[in-house]
């Protein structure tokens, strides 16, 4: 006879219920293909992003510096290949992870097994998306830090140009967790609801990807109500007047820039048809660029109002998961 | 202690009703056949018994008082779903400890020991096994984790004879060994008599049929005679089926006992459980139900049909 985890028990104990020690070894032994693939895909990621970025923290400033030793081109590609592959992490984690863990069981009727047994569908499901929170959790962390120290010239996510009105703000480390951890809730929850793996999957990545690109767009930019401040005067040209943005002194972390706009030393923006007049009737109204921003000061403080509200949304979809695995027909 | 008891059961999926009016109670310590064709109702019943399915209306209990689903009733059930749904990519032997690892209670030993006796290698991924291999882990592991009630769904479908018969004998051997009771619903009508010692028989999602074999058989005779005419004493007697074979006439019937008279000109024979369950079948109108609650009256079909 083989030993096993657990010795022979003879009757059923009143009021047990199975440990969740053994039941996170089941875990285990489903996923543990897929957990082996993603965690030497995640190492190699690591392991890239360590190998270029002392590379690139050695040249230093010789980066920029066009020449035989401009260490640009490895800077160019490393950073381009981070840009696609990191924001995809979380959608990978949703469509590998999320989607098969409850669409499989349903698909392969397995579920008519499992759920029956001692520990019941709900313990069984905890001890199946709870780890994996955790450890995707810790995995975002651990790649948003290193990518920030990757980051050699300071823009980018962490450093002067914060880019709030693109992804790369979701590869901070706290949006990152959220981040992950949505793209892991929706696969979970879309696998529960439709209960067909490729279509859970495809179903998961739409959301994902809308949901992304939605947010750099439209939602983040607007977490907090944008301050407005003058800027400069207008620069005139022969052919009409133009302008460039300029911030003066620099008063801790820079800000963000969402638009700019002429308008009233009062504040009030130029109409399209005031925008028509002439140079001189902007100088006679001291006409000033204002610009629209969100102070660098606020920059932590998005980094948290993202990471609350991507986890309730997890949080919402995990629920509804567990709603949805309780009460239907296996 | 009923293992089963429904009152008023009905399961409706969309507008279709796969359950009606289900009104029951299995006693322990009995291997019941579950028979019905196809669309009867016997997975649907079966899934509610399980927990895999909640009434749409009615109330079920198993074991006592336990709702299905509920922690100490999955820990009392043991259940083999239709086809034997297993971890396809798993080793046996693994399959064998993710069960062990889902369960309070399991007897590691027995459940080896039985896998080797049906030479079930340990090493061999569940999707390489042939269908009555798969059929035999799933009924090893079922019965591993020690529960009061069996349920199986169709264990016998898609087997090859010489499985179907290994997977009765390991059943048979099982309730000898353990004195569970057991749930299996078939479509292998012959195979029944063998195992079952107690029928329930599901029709268009109605309870058709539900007693104890022996008392069943003893109720129910085969009647042949000439098929011109039919007697007048006949009128008396329940007929659940009649067949014509040329001059003669084959009536199952349903008699009041031993005594009950036979018409002159009329032979009896003693009619096999086959017999009986097809009878039924034929005739969805025909009901013989347990207790003064849910007796009907003989047949209701005319001795002349």
């Amino acid at each position: 006879m083989t030993a096993t985890a657990e010795p022979a028990i003879s009757g059923t104990p009143a009021g047990k219920s199975v440990p969740w020690r053994r039941l996170t070894w089941v875990a285990w032994r489903q996923h543990r293909g897929t957990l082996t693939v993603s965690a030497i895909l995640i190492a190699l990621l690591a392991i890239f992003m360590a190998l270029t970025g002392v590379v690139l923290h050695r040249a230093g400033n010789n980066i920029d510096i066009v020449g035989p030793n401009s260490q640009w081109p490895l800077y160019d590609v490393s950073n381009t290949t981070l840009q696609l592959v990191l924001p995809l992490i979380p959608a990978m984690a949703g469509l590998f992870l999320g989607a098969p863990l409850t669409a499989r069981e349903f698909e392969t009727g397995s579920a008519r097994f499992t759920w029956v047994q001692g520990a019941g569908r709900t313990r069984w499901l905890a001890t199946t998306v709870v780890p994996a929170v955790v450890l995707l959790a810790v995995i975002a962390v651990g790649l948003g830090l290193e990518y920030r120290w990757w980051e050699p010239f300071g823009h980018g996510i962490g450093g002067q140009d914060r880019w709030i009105q693109t992804g790369l703000f979701g590869l901070n480390p706290l949006p990152f967790v959220g981040w992950i951890v949505l793209g892991f809730s929706l696969g979970v929850f879309f696998g529960a609801a439709i209960r067909r793996t490729v279509a859970a999957m495809a179903a998961t990545f739409a959301s994902y990807v809308l949901l992304m690109f939605e947010v750099a767009a439209n939602w983040r930019p607007f977490y907090l109500p944008p301050l407005h401040r003058a800027g400069a005067q207008p620069q005139f040209t022969a052919n009409g007047y133009g302008y460039s943005v300029y911030w003066g002194a620099h008063y801790g972390p820079s800000p963000d820039v969402l638009s700019t706009a002429l308008g009233w030393p009062g504040g009030r923006l130029l109409t399209g048809r005031q925008l028509n007049h002439t140079p001189a009737w902007f100088r006679m109204h001291h006409i000033q660029i204002w610009l629209t921003y969100q102070p660098g000061g606020r920059f932590l403080l998005f980094e948290y109002i993202e990471l609350g509200w991507l986890v309730v949304l997890s949080a919402i979809l995990i629920s509804a998961t567990f709603i949805l695995i309780r009460r239907r027909a296996a | 202690m009923s293992i089963v008891e429904a009152c008023g059961l009905g399961k409706r999926f969309g507008r279709t009703w796969a359950l009606r009016d289900c009104t029951m109670a299995i006693p322990g310590g009995h291997v019941v056949a579950l028979v019905g064709p196809n669309g009867a109702g016997k997975t649907t019943l079966l899934n509610l018994a399980a927990g895999l399915l909640s009434p749409t209306e009615g109330s079920l209990v198993v074991l006592g008082s336990e709702r299905p689903g509920s922690g100490p009733a999955r820990n009392r059930i043991g259940f083999v779903a239709q086809d034997a749904p297993l971890y396809g990519y798993l080793p046996v032997g693994d399959m064998l400890r993710v069960a062990q690892n889902l369960n309070l209670t399991w007897d590691d030993a027995k459940a080896r020991a039985q896998l080797a006796r049906l030479g079930i290698p340990l090493d061999r991924t569940v999707r390489h096994l042939s269908g009555g291999q798969r059929a035999q882990l799933a009924l090893t592991i079922a019965v591993a984790k020690r529960p009061e009630l069996l349920i199986l769904d169709e264990p016998l479908a898609a087997l090859d004879p010489l499985a179907r018969h290994n997977l009765l004998s390991s059943l048979m051997a099982t309730v000898a060994e353990d004195g569970l009771s057991v749930i299996f619903s078939s479509h292998v009508v012959s195979e029944l008599e063998r195992i079952a010692d107690y029928l329930v028989v599901l029709n268009e999602g109605q309870l058709q049929v539900a007693g104890q074999v022996d008392h069943l058989l003893a109720r129910h005779k085969t009647w042949s005679g000439p098929s011109g005419e039919v007697p007048a004493d006949l009128q008396q007697t329940a007929v659940i089926y009649a067949r014509r074979a040329g001059a003669q006439a084959h009536l199952l019937v349903r008699t009041s006992g031993p005594e009950h008279p036979v018409p002159e000109g009329w032979q009896s024979h003693p009619a096999s459980l086959e017999d009986l369950v097809l009878g039924y079948l034929r005739d969805p109108a025909a009901q013989m139900l347990p207790g003064p609650a849910t007796a009907t009256p003989a047949g209701g079909s005319a001795a002349t049909k």
